[in-house]
């Protein structure tokens, strides 16, 4: 059944970023050496191929499109949705993105645990911030990290909240928002893309975006490592494309 | 199609820079998709190539396909979705998008600047698309100058690219 549908990787991608789109390319690879699906795709918003011509020279009729996204935001809702009904002759079904599935907690969680680790700390000796995008255009991109950030704060530290570039609270008031002590800052963005491995940086004021600690305004602070290796997203996008719609 | 060119031997196609067409044991062997991508990811001085249609391909590698389905698959890393694009022009199929229907799918902001300009960016289109893509503009207009090219490179929409100059 499944060699009759092919599975695309739907991602954002960029025209100034190098690592952008090579995590969804690489999982889209191991996806394809499996043999599960008729063909395996990746496309993107701003790199080659575009979403239309991804579909264009497909063998298959059936097609499903796995969000490379965190939240049904704007994104997911509004343009892959769009793009994927325009598609005469061929069937299309888009899936919930990436960071719907459960086991994205469980990938937050042991950031957070290998930081407290290193310093061998407990969670209710440190405050918790998940650094997300948030956009005035849609609800979705926010409640997404707010429910994880309210999943978090059950492992007991000292706060645990959602924090944002576009939106209220700013990540760049981590300061005043956590008071004292140290801080584990949890990018919720995708590997490989501009905000997680340079924007969440600037504005906590610290020196790098490899996972470990940092020293900013005379605090710790802990930055984890961005989701999206094809190891760990590879068996959540299989499992959202084999799932019913 | 675009700078690059095969030679199919039994079941494996030998895949090249078109500039290596007679080269013979000079060049590196690729071994897997994901080296190919590390190997279309740059150019010559080292850049990020967010454009993979560009007329600046690194040449001095090949890759052994084994059989028809590894070589699409091959032609899809160097060139994304522009096999299937030529498929559907030969067939007639092909489908590409007006420049009201792609603008009418840019955000305000874009919509407004190109609005200000006054019409399709032709600076844009001369600037980027003629001068640094291989790929004919269908949505501006233009057609395959080589009608007899067996897999022509086509340009369905304006691209990321296309977007981020105008922007600029």
């Amino acid at each position: 059944m499944l060699k009759e549908t092919t599975l695309i990787l739907a991602g954002h991608g960029s025209t100034k970023n190098a690592d952008s789109s090579r995590f969804t390319r690489e999982t889209a690879h191991r996806i394809r050496a499996r043999g599960i699906f008729g063909e395996v795709r990746s496309a993107f918003w701003k790199e080659q191929p575009s979403y239309a011509d991804a579909i264009q020279g497909l063998k298959t009729k059936k097609v499903v499109v796995v969000p490379w996204f965190l939240a049904n935001g704007y994104f997911t809702t509004k343009i892959l949705a769009r793009e994927f009904a325009e598609t005469a002759g061929v069937k299309c079904r888009v899936t919930e993105p990436i960071g719907s599935r459960p086991e994205i907690l469980g990938h937050f969680q042991k950031r957070a645990e290998r930081l407290l680790a290193v310093k061998n700390w407990k969670p209710n000796q440190v405050s918790l911030l998940l650094a997300s995008h948030g956009t005035p255009l849609h609800t979705g991109s926010r409640g997404a990290a707010v429910g994880l950030a309210e999943q978090l704060a059950k492992d007991g530290y000292r706060t645990a909240r959602a924090v944002f570039l576009e939106e209220e609270p700013r990540i760049a008031d981590w300061g005043a928002l956590t008071q004292e002590g140290p801080v584990v800052v949890l990018p919720h963005f995708l590997a490989g893309g501009l905000h997680g491995s340079e924007d969440v940086p600037k504005l906590l004021g610290i020196a790098g975006s490899a996972e470990g600690w940092y020293r900013s305004e005379e605090r710790e602070v802990g930055y984890g490592e961005p989701l999206g290796r094809p190891e760990e997203v590879e068996e959540m996008i299989v499992e959202l494309a084999v799932a019913k719609g | 199609m675009g700078q690059v060119c095969w030679k199919k031997s039994g079941e494996v196609w030998e895949v090249r820079h078109l500039h290596d067409q007679n080269a013979v044991g000079q060049l590196r062997g690729v071994a897997s998709l994901d080296e190919l991508e590390e190997v279309v990811r740059w150019d010559g001085r080292g850049r990020y190539r967010p454009l993979r249609s560009e007329g600046n391909l690194v040449s001095g590698w090949q890759y052994r396909a084994n059989g028809e389905r590894e070589f699409r698959e091959v032609m899809e890393v160097i060139y994304p979705g522009l096999w299937g694009n030529a498929e559907a022009w030969r067939d007639e199929r092909l489908k590409f998008q007006t420049w009201d229907e792609a603008l009418a799918k840019q955000t305000v902001r874009v919509r407004n600047k190109v609005a200000k300009a006054g019409d399709m960016p032709r600076r844009v289109i001369e600037e980027n698309c003629k001068k640094r893509c291989l790929k004919t503009v269908l949505w501006a207009g233009k057609k395959p100058v080589d009608r007899d090219a067996k897999m022509p490179m086509l340009c369905t929409g304006p691209c990321g690219m296309f977007w981020s100059c105008v922007e600029s």
